[in-house]
């Protein structure tokens, strides 16, 4: 919905450009055809003269005062310069109005003579007043249209702006300003910056719809004109330049203190930018730099966020870790020392009980290690998870051979499909799954409980279940069980002790697989651990490479 | 008089190395000890040893060096002792003629078991190496090498040929683990990396006709990242 929203946005905003942009084209339009507008602006001043010449006819007819002719002349001295480009046009309406009015309206009619001394008076006031005229009017035009340019250009840059606000990343300041940069110029654009290593990227290209086709910015020639350009962080064109005869235009993206990128844009046809077009680029770019470097600064801070973040989990884990490893090292220090301190005194079952308590001491102290380990290898955050093709039943067989190495009179029962099951997994990781829900189930289940795994393959995914029948967990802890650093507190089993990282450990390894994990209470008592990874893709290319039935 | 097996011990962790030396001694064999990968191969050349238990991370030379450098003049069998997690570096050893591994954390158990493995070898090796043997006998299966026959129970498996040519191989060197990449090159004659996959299918399969749990296999046990052992006792 909200995608739409901006999409619509977006279109209306480009609507919006492209006409603006016709209009502000169109002024500039007639320079590029000269003959024309000539043309044009002399026919309008025939026009324009001819008809004051037939206005004043008139008023002799009715017999006016020739003053009212002269004003008629230089209304329409005014109205040329109005309608034309530049004062040329207006001057020499004007001294088409002087030659008029002395070959038509002074005695002798009809001819250039005149009889009466005061006429030359007459007629270079009458020059001197439509000159002044038309050049001011023309300069007063030239004002407006620069002041209509330039507020065209504010009022383009301050669209660009605000879409460049509403840009939640890098990429989308690109491809906003590439949008409103086509709608701008009517040409292709390419916009390119640079990546986190200071090197530039695979430029975006945007296109203009329907109209050339073809791709200049891959050319080999074009990508060393926007090497160079961002290489020097000068303007490349292919003008300018006599070893580069590419066909781009490149304005270069200038940050604080680096070049932050490259705007290309497509001169075809040697159809070159204006010097105003220019300009605009160059306001343009200084958007963009400032776009993207606000972007930089703000991935800066988030990434600063999540280290501190980490940084301190990291400092409670270890705390709590560091406390939980020094009970069981206590024991192992204190039957130890109680050992060779009184090696003599003690009986030998007392010797042996000591030693048993050191081993059980110790294996605990190897499993917890696991466990913190494969911790850090989720959570530094690169997620170092070496996915391979792996057999279901493998890795189950080692996480039991590696539970049952340390704990002893549980049974436990295993339910495979029949038909062999692949997963695609960090095989140790997955392990480390089964290994924390086994020793899970033995930690909190009396001993000669039974603890089930199941194996099912539904379609795209594969189910597993670690349950077993004992007590089952508190209503009211299901929904915290794979927070870190739970433990069950209450309880028989309270003296057992668990750092309480295992499964959120078994989360953490079942989320990062694109798969989930959950757990209920079983109706005939026990609880049931479950969770769900996606299935291999069956298109089986892996395996053609010998026939299995040879 | 029986001579007792030698076994040099390679190990630069004080407490490991002790407990190993008084477990194996407990069980009469002479043992030999040293911190130094250099000073082992030294030893190696001097008392030619019987077994040696490698450790790969050594103060001064990587393991890996020793064994390149003593593997061609010694018969001794080696055993590597590696972290779990460090699949790559036993393959490496493996490949490069180490005979077996242990993963630390190992019990005394298993250091035992993996030196009972080894030196049967080196025994069979050195009396029987002519004596071609009819039959592969362990728990309750027999693999009769002239029949080409695989019973558990006496009750016939049927294997396709490739699953018996590999079971063949693995019982030729039952005990000891075979590398992925030692099983392809000698069952298909050329190792590429993703035949591996392949190789895991087949072990499966096989795994699967000869197992009564396939979860908790007796005979054919899967060395996690490493490759197969096909229990010899």
């Amino acid at each position: 919905m909200e995608n739409l929203k901006g999409c619509k946005l977006r279109n209306l905003k480009g609507n919006k450009f492209q006409k603006t942009s016709s209009d502000y084209n169109s002024s500039d339009y007639k320079k590029n055809k000269p003959i024309t507008i000539i043309i044009t602006n002399v026919f309008k001043t025939i026009i324009i003269m001819g008809l004051s010449s037939i206005l004043s006819l008139i008023f002799r007819k009715i017999g006016l005062h020739e003053s009212n002719v002269i004003i008629v002349f230089i209304l329409g001295v005014l109205f040329v310069s109005r309608s034309t480009d530049g004062y040329v046009y207006g001057i020499i309406a004007a001294i088409i109005g002087v030659l008029s009015f002395n070959f038509f309206f002074t005695i002798p009619y009809y001819s250039f003579l005149v009889y009466r001394a005061d006429y030359p008076v007459t007629f270079v006031i009458m020059l001197i007043a439509a000159v002044i005229t038309s050049t001011l009017t023309s300069r007063v035009k030239k004002q407006a249209k620069i002041s209509f340019m330039r507020e065209n250009r504010m009022r383009i840059l301050y669209k660009i702006n605000e879409s460049l606000l509403t840009a939640k990343n890098k990429g989308q300041v690109i491809e906003f300003c590439g949008y409103n940069l086509i709608d701008m110029f009517n040409r292709n654009i390419m916009i390119a910056i640079i990546d986190d290593e200071n090197n530039l990227k695979k430029p975006n290209i945007y296109m203009l719809k329907n109209k050339y086709s073809t791709d200049i910015f891959e050319s080999k020639i074009e990508v060393i004109a926007i090497e160079r350009c961002f290489k020097t962080g000068k303007v490349v064109e292919f003008e300018t330049e006599d070893t580069i005869k590419g066909m781009g235009y490149y304005h270069p993206i200038k940050g604080q203190n680096k070049i932050l990128g490259v705007i290309g844009i497509a001169c075809l046809d040697k159809n070159t930018l204006l010097d105003n077009e220019k300009i605009f680029l160059q306001s343009v770019s200084i958007q963009i730099a400032l776009a993207i470097e606000r972007e930089d600064l703000y991935e800066k801070k988030r990434k600063i966020n999540i280290e501190t973040e980490r940084e301190r989990l990291r400092g409670n884990i270890l705390r709590s870790i560091s406390h939980d490893l020094r009970t069981p090292l206590t024991g192992i220090l204190g039957s130890v020392s109680t050992i060779t301190d009184n090696y003599d005194i003690l009986d030998n079952d007392t010797k042996k009980e000591l030693l048993k308590i050191i081993y059980e001491d110790t294996s605990w102290l190897i499993h917890s290690v696991e466990n913190i380990l494969s911790m850090t290898r989720i959570d530094e955050g690169k997620l170092e998870i070496k996915k391979d093709v792996e057999i279901v039943e493998e890795i189950i067989a080692e996480s039991i051979s590696r539970v049952t190495r340390f704990s002893g009179s549980h049974n436990i029962k295993i339910d495979l499909p029949k038909k062999m099951v692949m997963l695609f997994v960090d095989g140790l990781l997955i392990e480390q799954v089964f290994i924390n829900l086994i020793d899970n189930a033995i930690k909190y289940t009396q001993s000669d409980s039974i603890i089930e795994i199941k194996v099912t393959q539904k379609e795209d995914k594969v189910l597993f279940e670690v349950s077993d029948n004992g007590q089952g967990i508190p209503q009211e802890n299901i929904s915290t069980i794979f927070d870190r650093f739970y433990t069950k507190t209450k309880g028989n089993s309270a003296e057992k002790r668990g750092i309480g990282l295992g499964l959120a450990i078994c989360k953490s390894i079942i989320e990062a697989h694109d798969g989930y994990i959950e757990v209920f209470n079983n109706s005939y008592g026990g609880a049931t651990f479950k969770f769900v990874l996606p299935a291999i893709r069956s298109d089986g290319s892996d395996y053609k490479a010998f026939d299995f039935n040879s | 008089m029986i001579i007792k097996p030698l076994i040099l011990i390679v190990e630069d962790d004080k407490p490991i190395k002790k407990f190993m030396k008084v477990s194996l001694e407990a069980q009469g064999y002479k043992c030999l000890e040293t911190e130094f990968g250099n000073a082992a191969i030294t030893l190696i050349r001097s008392h030619n040893p019987d077994i040696i238990v490698l450790d790969l991370g050594l103060p001064d030379i990587d393991g890996l060096e020793v064994i390149e450098k003593v593997r061609n003049s010694t018969k001794a069998r080696i055993i590597v002792v590696s972290a779990r997690g460090r699949e790559r570096e036993k393959v490496e050893a493996l490949d490069k003629g180490a005979d077996d591994y242990l993963t630390k954390p190992f019990s005394v158990a298993e250091l035992l078991a993996r030196i009972r493995v080894a030196l049967r070898q080196s025994n069979g090796l050195s009396s029987s190496r002519n004596d071609v043997k009819s039959a592969f006998v362990v728990k309750d299966l027999k693999i009769d090498f002239d029949k080409r026959r695989v019973t558990i129970l006496d009750e016939e498996i049927h294997l396709t040929p490739m699953e018996y040519k590999l079971i063949e191989l693995m019982s030729k060197y039952a005990g000891r683990v075979l590398t992925h990449k030692y099983i392809v090159d000698e069952i298909w004659g050329s190792y590429f990396e993703n035949d591996t996959q392949s190789l895991r299918v087949f072990m499966a399969n096989i795994r699967r006709k000869i197992e009564k749990y396939p979860a908790q296999p007796q005979y054919i046990i899967t060395e996690v990242g490493v490759g197969y052992r096909l229990v010899d006792e």
